[in-house]
């Protein structure tokens, strides 16, 4: 006999509102049905109400985890339109912001997935490690989650004290090397309760247009911090992690690795910070023409698009965030799922709900 | 050499691709956007978004579809005719909720689209309310 579970949209199995009707056979889930739309907040409609420099602080809202990324795409996309070049220090600025951003999220994901796998220790283990990095983006910004970092040209603050922030990311590799990245790769329990449920094949994972951490564990290697450098990315060594099993361990796996790569970027971009300038012009005029960013973002890749009529405000920005190119494979990941192991599954993307209804 | 010069060869686009702002621009007056869109997808592309602005001189919308090869992005600009365009999503199932967005904020209409429930629009918006100024509420 069939019958549907209606989970949310909200419900202590979702970080965020959304609707997951899940259509089950007995404890399998035969489908499911994604409702989207509870955020909504018409931001793109609301930056064409605002002059660049105020729709900055709107893109800063678009999501409470990776604001900086939003403030960064939206800045790479008006430079791109306008012809402006950020002063070297800038970009290192950016970098580091961008990666401290991006170990904080995935340490936070890494909490959330093993609450709920059962694992309450790592939970705690995990967000004690999170708040180091908050503690340290709020010494270089002043902020713990809208940065107010990036602006048309450059970025907001100095990175007064790298040698300080460095000391922060030596502490974090240590306790991620003998910690996070043992647990999540070989502890019994969690390879148990992950591995080979919520598979996404690298053939399913290129046809759906799927990004980030979730492509790189379908054997997609693709990372835009690679394939089309922003900011100082090109001057960077490291890795892109790839899983090819395409399940909630292969995910699990890749965003462990991603932490130790982005404490590697972290200590180049620190160590090699340039001298000089990093506030960029002061008055921007934004020609007519669109301008386009793609900045990967923790959960993958983030694209703006910003067209400019040459007025004070944007004419259109358009905002595509990877939880809205990950959600629809949810269901693919879903089909043939035990229904216990819904919860984890459609967390194994890392789901931003905020970022995707904008 | 673009890694789309072939692909956009056999879509009849013989420009080169123009090389600003952030992407490799081109523009279609008259585009097949489902040739496209299984030319992209064979080709190994990967399927971004399209966006979707108003233009001022008409009631049509300019839609960018943009993808991605190998890290190189191509944008491809073409426009509506009376506000529809065909649907790409049977072909390209990553369009699926692009196409329902911009049909929802933007009124246009894709042809041979499946119906389905409303993304974004509460019970009782008509579509366009959001970016179509003319349909603003």
């Amino acid at each position: 006999m069939s019958y549907r579970i209606p989970i949310g949209p909200y419900h202590p199995g979702l970080e965020e509102p959304y609707k997951l009707d899940l259509l089950c056979e007995g404890e399998t889930v035969r489908d499911a049905e994604l409702n989207i739309g509870f955020n909504f907040r018409g931001v793109e409609l609301l930056a064409e109400k605002r002059n660049y420099v105020q729709a900055i602080a709107l893109m800063e809202r678009v999501c409470g985890i990776c604001s900086n990324i939003h403030t960064m795409s939206f800045c790479q996309a008006v430079e791109h339109a306008a012809g402006i070049a950020p002063p070297e220090r800038a970009l290192y600025i950016r970098v580091v912001m961008a990666e401290l951003e991006r170990l904080h999220s995935h340490v936070l994901w890494a909490g959330i997935a093993a609450k709920l796998i059962g694992f309450k220790t790592m939970f705690m283990t995990c967000f004690a490690m999170r708040e180091k990095i908050m503690d340290t983006l709020e010494a270089i910004s002043g902020n713990r989650v809208n940065y107010s970092m990036n602006r048309i040209g450059g970025v907001n603050r100095d990175l007064t004290d790298p040698s300080g922030v460095l000391k922060v990311v030596d502490l974090l590799e240590e306790e991620i090397k003998h910690t996070a990245i043992p647990i999540f790769t070989t502890d019994r329990s969690v390879i148990a309760r992950c591995s080979g449920i919520g598979i996404l094949t690298k053939e399913e994972a290129q046809l759906w247009g799927i990004v980030g951490p979730t492509a790189r564990a379908s054997g997609v290697a693709q990372d835009i911090r690679k394939a089309a450098p922003y900011a100082a990315y090109d001057r960077m060594e490291f890795d892109v992690p790839v899983q090819t099993g395409g399940d909630v361990l292969a995910r699990l796996v890749v965003r462990a690795l991603e932490m130790l790569e982005s404490c590697r970027i972290l200590r180049q971009a620190l160590t090699q910070l340039p001298e000089g300038e990093w506030r960029g012009p002061e008055n921007t005029r934004v020609p007519a023409g669109t301008g386009i960013s793609r900045v990967e973002a923790p959960r993958g890749e983030v694209f703006y698009s910003v067209t400019s009529d040459a007025s004070m405000n944007p004419r259109r920005v358009r905002v595509r965030t990877p939880t809205y190119a990950n959600m629809p494979a949810i269901r693919l990941m879903l089909r043939g799922a035990e229904l216990a192991n819904a919860a984890l599954i459609q967390a194994a993307i890392d789901p931003c709900y905020s970022c995707t209804d904008r | 050499m673009s890694n789309f010069d072939s692909i956009l060869l056999e879509l009849g686009l013989s420009q080169p691709l123009e090389q600003k702002n952030g992407s490799n621009w081109i523009t279609a007056e008259s585009l097949d956007v489902r040739k496209m869109a299984g030319l992209m997808l064979a080709s190994g592309a990967r399927f971004i978004t399209i966006n979707g602005i108003e233009l001022s001189e008409s009631s049509e919308i300019r839609l960018d579809y943009h993808w991605d090869l190998n890290g190189e992005l191509v944008s491809v600009i073409t426009h509506t005719s009376n506000s529809k365009i065909a649907a790409i999503t049977d072909i390209c199932p990553a369009a699926d909720w692009i196409e329902r967005e911009l049909h929802e904020h933007m009124a246009v209409d894709f042809e041979g689209a499946e119906p389905t429930k409303p993304l974004f629009l509460k019970h009782g918006e008509e579509p366009g309310t959001m970016l179509r100024k003319a349909r603003a509420l």
